[in-house]
C-alpha cells in the first residue's frame, strides 16, 4: 500500500469563542494515500470542510497532528503553510474560484507563477489540453459554462503536479453529465500512485468514482467503507 | 517579476473603468497641485535672487542687518575705499538701488526699482539684451527696461522718453525676462543717474561688489574686509542669496504657504489612492483568499496590489506631467512664473510612486487579514 500522502491523527478544532465556541472536530484519524479517491461524506455541519481545511493546511487543528508527505505542520506559521500548499496540495472548490479578470490559461498558470515556476503557458496549455480544454485556453472564465469553469479549476488544481487534490463539492454546481465529467477527471489523477485525491460531497452519483468512503457525522468518523473495483463497476 | 503579477495587477484596477478614472484623475489633481506649488516655490526662489545671481561680485559689502536685495539702506564711499585698501581686493563697484516714480507720457505715475551700476567695467549691468547695448546707456537719462514692462512704463520702443523724479529719461536698451516678483519694473541706469533718481547723496550707496584679485581666496578677503569695516556686513554671493532666500521664502511666510499647499496635494493624493486600492482589494478579496489557499507567498499578493499602485502613479504622473508643463508654458512670461526644472520633475515622480506605495499599505492590511480557509465556505 502507498505512504499517506496527509494523515491525520487525533485530530480536535475548536471554532468560535465563548458561548459561540463548538467542536467540529472530535479526535478525527484519517489517512489520504496516494493511487486513491477518497470521498468524504456526512450531513452538513458534520465538519467535513473544518477537516478538508486541516488536512488542507488552510487551518490548523486545536490539537491532534497532521502530517503532509510524513512532515508534521503542527506550529507553522501562516508563510510556512502557505509553502506547503503550493508544494503539496491542490484545491478545486464548488463555486470554482477563478479569477474573472484572467484567461483560463492565465488561472492555471497562476498555480505556477506563485511557486516561481517558469514555461508556465505551455505547462498551462498542457494540462487544460488534458481536461479537454485546448481549445478554450484564451477565454475568460464568464465565456466558460460551469463544466468547462471547473475543468480549469481541475487544472489548476493538477498543473502543480500536487500530491494531494481536496476537492470540495465539485460536482455540486455541475450537471450529472458534467459531475461525471469531472470525477472521470479526478479518478484519472487518483491512480497515480503517488498522489491521492479527497472529495468532499453530498453527491451519490459520484459514489462509484471512490476507493474509499469515509463517512462523518458531528465532527467524528463514523464509517468507511473501502469499494472494491468489482462493486465500483456494478455501481458505475 | 512575472509577467502574470503584473496582468492580475492592471486588471484588476481597470475591471471597474469609472473608479479607476476616477482614480487617475485625483492623481492628476493632486500631482498637479504639488507641482504648482513646488514650482511656484522654484520660480520664486529664483526670482527673488536674480539680481545677485547675474552680479558678477564675489563679496557683496552692505549695511549690517540687510536682509535682501530689496532692502535699501546707505553705505558712504569711504567704507568703499577703505575695502579697497584691503589686500586681495580688486574691485568696489558701488551699487545704488531704490524706489522711483516713473511719469508716463501722459502724465500719470507708476513706481520703478532704480537699479543704478557702473556700467564700463565691474558691475551690476542689464542682461539678457534684445534691444540697444549696455554702452548706450552711458548716455545721460539713458535707462533700461525690460520690454514686458512696455506697456506699464508706456514706452514701446528704444528712444521712448519718460520722467524719474523730474529727470528725463530715455529708454536706450531693452532686456527680455529680467521681471520683479514684487512687480515693481526694475530699470537699469548709470550709478550716478540712479543717485538722482532715488534722492541719494554722491557719496552714498546701497552697496558695493568687489571683485577679488586672481589668485586670493574669496573666505580669508572676506573675513578680512569683515576686520576692516567692522559696521558693515560682508557676504558671498551665495551668503547674499541664501540670505535673501530666506528672508523672502521663510521670513515672510510665503514658502511656508507654498510647501502647505503642496502638502495638502500630497495627502489629499494619498488618501485618493488608498481609497481606490482599498475598495479594489475589497471587491477582489475573495480572489486574494483563493491565491492564498492555492498557496501564493504574502509578498507575492503585497506585489499584486503594489503593482496596482505603481500603474496609478505612473499614469497619474503622465497626466500631470502633461497639464502641469502646460501650466509651465502658459505662467513662462508672467511675473512669477511656476518653474519645473528635470530634477524636480524627476522628484515629482518619485513622490508620485511614494504616495501611490504608501496609499497601498491599508489595502496590504486588509489582504494580510485575509483567512484563506473562506474560500471553502463561500
Amino acid at each position: 500500500m502507498s505512504e499517506p500522502v496527509i494523515d491525520a491523527v487525533d485530530v480536535v478544532k475548536f471554532l468560535g469563542r465563548g458561548a459561540g465556541r463548538l467542536q467540529a472536530l472530535k479526535g478525527v484519524n484519517l489517512s489520504l494515500r496516494g493511487g486513491e479517491l477518497v470521498l468524504l461524506m456526512g450531513p452538513s455541519g458534520s465538519g467535513k470542510t473544518t477537516l478538508l481545511s486541516i488536512l488542507g493546511c488552510l487551518m490548523t487543528p486545536t490539537s491532534g497532528m497532521v502530517r503532509v508527505r510524513g512532515r508534521p505542520v503542527a506550529n507553522l506559521d501562516p508563510e510556512a503553510l502557505a509553502k506547503i500548499r503550493r508544494d503539496h496540495v491542490g484545491f478545486i472548490f464548488q463555486s470554482y474560484h477563478l479569477f474573472p479578470t484572467l484567461t483560463a490559461e492565465d488561472n492555471v498558470r497562476l498555480a505556477l507563477d506563485v511557486r516561481g515556476e517558469r514555461s508556465q503557458s505551455k505547462a498551462a496549455r498542457d494540462v487544460l489540453g488534458m481536461v479537454g480544454l485546448a481549445h478554450k485556453t484564451k477565454a475568460f472564465p464568464h465565456e466558460l459554462s460551469g463544466g468547462e469553469q471547473q475543468r480549469v479549476a481541475i487544472a489548476r488544481a493538477i498543473v502543480g503536479k500536487a500530491s494531494a487534490i481536496l476537492a470540495d463539492e465539485p460536482t455540486g454546481a455541475l450537471d450529472a453529465q458534467n459531475g461525471q465529467a469531472i470525477m472521470t477527471l479526478l479518478a484519472e489523477f487518483a491512480k497515480d500512485q503517488s498522489r491521492g485525491v479527497l472529495v468532499v460531497t453530498h453527491d451519490p452519483r459520484i459514489l462509484p468514482f471512490a476507493n474509499r468512503i469515509v463517512h462523518i457525522e458531528d465532527g467524528c468518523i463514523v464509517g468507511e467503507e473501502v469499494v472494491r473495483e468489482a462493486k465500483r463497476m456494478s455501481m458505475s | 517579476m512575472t509577467l502574470l503579477k503584473f496582468r492580475l495587477a492592471y486588471r484588476n484596477l481597470f475591471h471597474d473603468r469609472l473608479r479607476f478614472i476616477a482614480t487617475i484623475v485625483g492623481i492628476i489633481f493632486s500631482i498637479v497641485l504639488v507641482t504648482v506649488q513646488m514650482g511656484l516655490y522654484v520660480g520664486f526662489r529664483r526670482m527673488v535672487t536674480t539680481m545677485i545671481d547675474h552680479s558678477p561680485a564675489d563679496l557683496w559689502i552692505m549695511p549690517a542687518g540687510t536682509k535682501c536685495f530689496e532692502d535699501p539702506s546707505l553705505l558712504d564711499d569711504r567704507q568703499r575705499f577703505r575695502a579697497l585698501a584691503v589686500d586681495g581686493v580688486a574691485e568696489a563697484a558701488p551699487v545704488v538701488i531704490g524706489y522711483a516714480q516713473w511719469r508716463l507720457p501722459g502724465g500719470t505715475t507708476t513706481p520703478v526699482f532704480i537699479v543704478g551700476s557702473e556700467l564700463q567695467g565691474f558691475g551690476l549691468r542689464p542682461w539678457s539684451l534684445v534691444g540697444g547695448r549696455v554702452d548706450d546707456l552711458s548716455v545721460p537719462g539713458a535707462v533700461a527696461i525690460d520690454q514686458y514692462y512696455f506697456e506699464r512704463l508706456g514706452v514701446s520702443e528704444i528712444g521712448a522718453s519718460a520722467e524719474i523724479r523730474d529727470q528725463k529719461v530715455q529708454l536706450m536698451a531693452v532686456t527680455k525676462g529680467i521681471r520683479a516678483f514684487t512687480t515693481t519694473p526694475y530699470v537699469f541706469a548709470n550709478v550716478d543717474r540712479a543717485r538722482l533718481y532715488t534722492g541719494m547723496l554722491p557719496n552714498k550707496a546701497s552697496y558695493f561688489l568687489v571683485r577679488v584679485s586672481p589668485g586670493s581666496e574669496v573666505g580669508k578677503v572676506g573675513r578680512q574686509l569683515q576686520e576692516s569695516l567692522p559696521d558693515v556686513e560682508v557676504l558671498t554671493a551665495a551668503g547674499f542669496r541664501s540670505r535673501s532666500r530666506n528672508f523672502w521664502l521663510f521670513g515672510t511666510g510665503a514658502g511656508a504657504a507654498l510647501f502647505a499647499g503642496a502638502l495638502l496635494g500630497f495627502i489629499v493624493g494619498t488618501v485618493i489612492v488608498a481609497q481606490t486600492l482599498y475598495s479594489s482589494t475589497k471587491d477582489h478579496l475573495n480572489e486574494f483568499a483563493t491565491l492564498r489557499a492555492i498557496g501564493s507567498s504574502g509578498a507575492y499578493i503585497y506585489m499584486v496590489i503594489i503593482w496596482q499602485a505603481l500603474l496609478s502613479a505612473i499614469i497619474g504622473f503622465c497626466g500631470a506631467a502633461g497639464i502641469s508643463s502646460m501650466v509651465v508654458r502658459i505662467t513662462a512670461d508672467t511675473a512669477l512664473p511656476i518653474v519645473v526644472p528635470p530634477a524636480m520633475l524627476f522628484a515629482l515622480f518619485l513622490l508620485t510612486v511614494v504616495m501611490c506605495v504608501a496609499s497601498a499599505i491599508a489595502a496590504i492590511v486588509q489582504v494580510m487579514r485575509i483567512d484563506p480557509a473562506t474560500v471553502l465556505v463561500r
